[in-house]
């Protein structure tokens, strides 16, 4: 045996792990299971979607949230998505249903998981827990079991009633989008959290973009409000959930996401052209998120801003 | 329908709402500010209790907005909804007395949308089947959370076009169950209570099968059997809808939606 003494020479500093967005990017391998978080038309890590788009990334298999938005619709436009897994892909009044998603759905160009908001919780809570299935009531009797043998029913064995076991689902990356950030991880968000906490704990890896880093005695100051501690990424995204809301910091930009819309429309219809004219302007063609900013111009953020208090 | 499914909800009830937020947000709003200041509200996925009894609000374009939170009493996970629904006493909650409890997260009423929607009142929001085997022909938003809040409340269908395109005589996937349906897989409660079109109201029979209990000003049998694909009887109660009173509409207005969301 043998245990060296440590001495202050050789103390190994805390980890820091914050990086751009386009090496982010690049630790998700094509072929993975990624988590994106959020919910509806708000706090997606809109940074980081766009970054796997212009790597080209391949044949994911995307879990959305519980209500999943257009963020998910983005990745299947652009062709990164082998399956997804989502209750709902769209973005309420401004499209009903993702208009790729129906697309891809439509031509079998994606497999599609049949599932419901709580069964998909209880498959990561399941994953979180490290259980093989949960149980649960919810789809029992409808066409979602049929649609998607991986929902065992079974007679629970303390009354009888019917069940669906549910699957542990494996992911190997949950993409979250908080308020605030240190660089050690740990991330607090500003607003509701929806199904964030639960989607960060069921994956290997976490990945936070944040809407800003602070310092890490900001954390300290109210580890109450931290909703993930210890991801392995942060990335700093001013404005990183844009065109949708981030909860306590700014509203929806109808305007760009009626402009995504509109181009999912003509995805849709097989107009390609508008599609890719849309990705060039928004996404492949610029380079980065703070070209992302840039180019909508500071004046277009502030009213996002503040719109929030109107 | 936002006006008609406020009257029906009773003061004290849990309202969880949800999908297509914005008919089903006014009408509990509605219920909240004109005669259930009681009922404990949930709007959507931002998950929230609010009362609004007193205060102005304006009818968001999502159900996720932030500004809502100003509303709050109590802000949650979203997760949290599902775990903690359960009826106290179980079943018992629906069939026999009510307890005495104040478990808020027990729902006791929610709105589920369709695509499709049957005489046996099952619905729809998967989607449509295609040719030669194909799963779908026209993909629907997805079965989203109402397949498991069916396992605790009572909910209301609604749909915003009534037509034989949505009134069918059979879904062709099942995302939550009529009131047979719901019965032979042991779920608490009675299963969907009304399905609420623009033009009329249906309530089930005890053999579980759709009948047109209510017409909106306008619409006539003839008309309703002309426009759904599914055959009904008359609830021998049936009746016409009262039109709203300037009360309620000067209330959904002025202080729900200023911003004319509904009339869009």
């Amino acid at each position: 045996m043998r245990l060296d003494p440590i001495t202050r020479a050789n103390r190994p500093k805390r980890r820091e792990v914050l990086i751009g967005e386009d090496e982010a990017a690049g630790l998700v391998k094509d072929g993975d299971v990624v988590i994106v978080g959020g919910f509806g038309t708000v706090n997606h890590p809109m940074p980081i979607i766009r970054a796997l788009v212009r790597r080209k990334a391949k044949n994911l298999t995307v879990i959305g949230a519980a209500t999943a938005g257009l963020e998910i619709d983005l990745l299947i436009g652009a062709g990164a998505v082998k399956k997804v897994i989502a209750p709902y892909i769209g973005a309420e009044l401004y499209a009903p249903i993702g208009h790729c998603f129906r697309h891809a759905a439509e031509n079998d160009e994606i497999e599609v998981y049949e599932t419901t908001e709580y069964l998909l919780y209880s498959q990561l809570d399941a994953a979180a827990r490290g259980l093989g299935f949960l149980p649960w009531r919810g789809g029992v009797g409808t066409s979602i079991p049929v649609l998607n043998p991986d929902y065992v029913p079974f007679n629970d064995p303390i009354n009888g009633e019917p069940y669906l076991a549910v699957p542990a689902l494996h992911a190997d990356w949950a993409i979250i989008h908080v308020g605030q950030a240190d660089v050690y991880g740990n991330g607090q968000h500003a607003g509701a959290r929806f199904g964030d906490r639960l989607l960060s704990r069921a994956a290997e890896r976490v990945m936070l973009t944040a809407e800003r880093i602070v310092p890490n005695s900001e954390i300290r100051r109210n580890p109450w409000a931290t909703s993930v501690a210890y991801a392995d990424v942060v990335v700093e995204a001013r404005y990183g959930s844009h065109p949708f809301a981030s909860h306590g910091f700014y509203v929806e930009d109808d305007e760009a996401i009626q402009e995504y819309v509109s181009a999912s429309v003509a995805f849709r219809r097989r107009e390609m052209c508008t599609w890719n004219v849309y990705l060039d302007r928004w996404v492949t063609g610029v380079p980065s998120h703070r070209d992302y900013l840039a180019k909508l111009g500071t004046d277009r953020l502030s009213r996002l801003e503040n719109a929030l208090h109107a | 329908m936002a006006i008609a499914l406020a009257r029906d909800i009773v003061d004290g009830e849990r309202i969880i709402s949800g999908a297509h937020t914005e008919i089903s947000f006014a009408a509990a709003m509605l219920a909240q500010k004109m005669h259930a200041p009681n009922i404990k509200l949930q709007l959507g996925g931002t998950c929230f209790l609010v009362n609004v009894v007193d205060l102005s609000v304006r009818l968001p374009r999502t159900s996720t907005d932030y500004r809502m939170l100003r509303w709050a009493e109590i802000a949650y996970d979203h997760m949290e909804t599902f775990m903690y629904f359960g009826a106290p006493g179980g079943r018992a909650y629906y069939t026999g007395t009510r307890p005495v409890t104040n478990k808020y997260f027990v729902g006791d009423k929610f709105f589920a949308g369709g695509i499709q929607v049957d005489g046996e009142g099952n619905a729809n929001l998967i989607g449509l089947r295609g040719k030669g085997g194909r799963r779908f022909s026209f993909r629907g938003p997805g079965s989203i959370g109402i397949p498991d809040i069916v396992t605790v409340a009572t909910p209301y269908i609604f749909v915003t076009h009534h037509d034989r395109r949505t009134l069918v005589p059979k879904v062709e996937y099942v995302s939550m169950l009529g009131p047979n349906g719901w019965r032979a897989n042991k779920y608490p409660g009675h299963g969907p209570k009304w399905i609420i079109t623009p033009r009329t109201i249906f309530t089930f029979d005890a053999d579980g099968r759709a009948q047109l209990s209510g017409t909106f000003a306008g619409t006539s049998v003839a008309w309703a059997r002309e426009n759904t694909g599914f055959s009904f009887d008359l609830d021998p109660a049936i009746s016409e809808v009262p039109e709203p009173t300037a009360e309620e509409l000067e209330v959904l207005r002025l202080e729900i939606d200023a911003d004319g969301v509904l009339r869009r």
